[in-house]
């Protein structure tokens, strides 16, 4: 009877597990549009969307376009929406990418990329913001 | 007696004074230096800073006041004959400072055709605008730059009545509207003069799934356009723009939101004129310029011989039978002899990007690129001849912008400020 008792207890105990392991796997790949990046509202200072935030540490998988006029043999570049990279003035509308084995080759083509995500603001030693969206990759996609 | 009281009195201020003075100036200076070497900083990271820091310096600038201002005016050069010099985030401030010969001078280089940062002037006069410039500001709708056009829209916001006769200048305006940007503003301001009804333009927005080529239009004009709706009406129902409207989830949010656009509007809508664009099937050839000076391009050609132009490919052309089939070989012959090269130039606001997607579906770029400044030579040969043979593909007498250009002669125009003459 203990037993039957303790059945749903431990069922919803795994349902919850199951559940915490979908909102957050840490160890899967997630896609993550630049769209959505993007289109956060944001100003210095302010504070990012909780969703948004929920990137942060995760391995991700994003695609974009190298920032027209990435300096050869880099060990970083800027992803943008086009190619263009127009109006990536705006902190939220471009991802640092750091390449920890790799160096820049511009290439105009679309890259997909997958590698640790980070967010937060990160200040120069003038205390302007950088960057927001940052990444680690190990190598460009050949 | 009074006299030599009056005398020791003025004796002992001056004394004070006197003393006082040096303390004065020695502790304003340290400051006004302090500011100075700000402002100075702040205008140099404004011009050559790093991407994401100048538009944060040229803000901080505005910040230090009267000892910024006098250093800015300075860098704008006698008469602000070298405000081009300043770049695109420095002119867009310029007008902040609340200084009228700043802001005439802001307003001469938006009416200058070949100044190269117009977008970034009509950007900076609209958050600044004032009642005496709305004339100017309508004027402005039929400017050839959405990005002017859509700081127009701002600006008579602040300084636009509203009244009925405005709200149906307006109402004509948009109708002609080809741009996403300045429509959306447009139909914001409408909402905020009483007419709610033309949110169902931006509702439409949520169906989209519109691509050029790899750039998701589609996904970004549903991702703004929610932002927009959700200011407006809160409630959007579960609906995200990260998921295609297609599903049955988006479908249904989508319609609970236009239900409560119809309610808001009083139970009567306007006609939607865009309707929510598809992915073009079959391009093959694209062709994008943007250009600071002659505004922003994006033609595909594809297989089943159709020439789609303007944002969303909304506009179509019906080309001879065959002519992609002859383009493709021809032009692989021009490009042939660039092998690997993809790149010429240097980061700017002036973009040529020429795709080819070959039969596997992989896409090939070649990409031209400069500042405000013109480069001789800049397109290589071969690229010059491929160009010369897709411009001649365009019709000659269809207008499809809002200038009075023909789209043949509207693209020369570009591909002539930005990579030079064709051949």
């Amino acid at each position: 009877m203990r037993h039957l008792l303790r059945l749903p207890s431990t069922l919803l105990f795994g349902a919850l597990l199951l559940a915490v392991g979908n909102a957050t796997p840490r160890e899967d790949v997630l896609q993550v549009s630049l769209q959505k990046l993007m289109n956060v509202e944001w100003n210095p200072g302010d504070e990012l969307p909780e969703d948004i935030k929920a990137y942060d540490g995760q391995r991700v998988e994003i695609s974009g376009f190298m920032r027209t006029g990435t300096t050869e043999g880099e060990t970083w570049f800027d992803l943008t929406n086009d190619s263009c990279g127009c109006g990536t003035g705006k902190l939220q509308h471009f991802v640092r990418v750091s390449l920890t084995d790799d160096r820049t080759r511009f290439d105009p083509g679309e890259l997909v990329l997958t590698g640790s995500f980070e967010v937060s603001e990160k200040e120069d030693e003038d205390g302007f913001v950088e960057s927001l969206y940052r990444m680690k990759i190990e190598k460009l996609p050949r | 007696m009074r006299r030599a009281r009056a005398l020791l009195l003025g004796s002992c201020l001056l004394t004070c004074l006197g003393l006082a003075a040096p303390l004065v100036s020695q502790e304003a200076e340290p400051v006004d230096a302090e500011v100075a070497a700000k402002a100075e900083k702040y205008l140099e990271l404004a011009q050559t800073g790093r991407i994401p820091v100048r538009p944060q310096a040229a803000r901080r600038l505005i910040g230090l006041g009267e000892p910024a201002l006098e250093r800015v005016r300075q860098a704008c050069g006698p008469e602000g004959s070298k405000l081009a010099g300043l770049g695109t985030h420095l002119v867009e401030v310029l007008p902040e400072f609340g200084d009228a010969e700043l802001r005439a001078w802001s307003w001469r280089s938006l009416r200058d055709l070949d100044f190269p940062w117009r977008p970034a002037a009509a950007r900076g006069l609209a958050v600044t605008a004032v009642e005496a410039e709305a004339g100017d500001y309508w004027s402005l709708l039929d400017d050839h730059l959405a990005p002017v056009r859509a700081a127009a829209i701002e600006a008579l916001g602040r300084v636009g009545s509203g009244d009925e006769l405005q709200r149906a200048r307006l109402v004509d305006h948009l109708q002609r509207e080809g741009d996403d940007i300045a429509r959306r503003a447009g139909v914001l301001l409408l909402d905020d003069w009483g007419e709610p009804g033309y949110l169902i333009w931006l509702v439409e927005d949520l169906r989209r799934t519109d691509a050029y080529f790899q750039i998701p239009f589609g996904e970004q004009a549903r991702y703004q356009s929610a932002r927009a709706l959700e200011k407006r009406l809160g409630d959007l129902h579960g609906y995200d723009p990260g998921t295609s409207p297609l599903e049955k989830a988006s479908a249904q949010a989508i319609e609970a939101i236009a239900a409560t656009v119809l309610e808001r509007a009083g139970g009567e809508l306007p006609e939607v004129l865009f309707r929510a664009a598809e992915p073009i099937e079959g391009n093959v050839i694209g062709l994008e310029l943007r250009s600071c000076r002659e505004g922003t391009f994006f033609l595909s050609w594809s297989r089943d011989d159709v020439l789609h132009f303007g944002q969303a490919g909304r506009h179509e052309w019906r080309l001879e039978a065959g002519t992609v089939a002859r383009l493709e070989p021809a032009l692989a012959a021009c490009l042939a002899p660039l092998e690997d090269e993809r790149f010429w130039g240097a980061a700017g606001c002036d973009l040529e990007h020429l795709r080819l997607v070959d039969r596997e579906g992989a896409t090939r770029s070649y990409l031209v690129s400069k500042g405000p400044e013109a480069v001789p030579e800049l397109r290589p040969e071969a690229l010059d001849r491929a160009v010369a043979l897709l411009v001649e593909t365009l019709p000659e007498t269809l207008s499809p912008s809002q200038s009075d250009g023909q789209l043949r002669d509207d693209v020369r125009r570009a591909l002539l400020s930005i990579g030079g003459p064709l051949e």
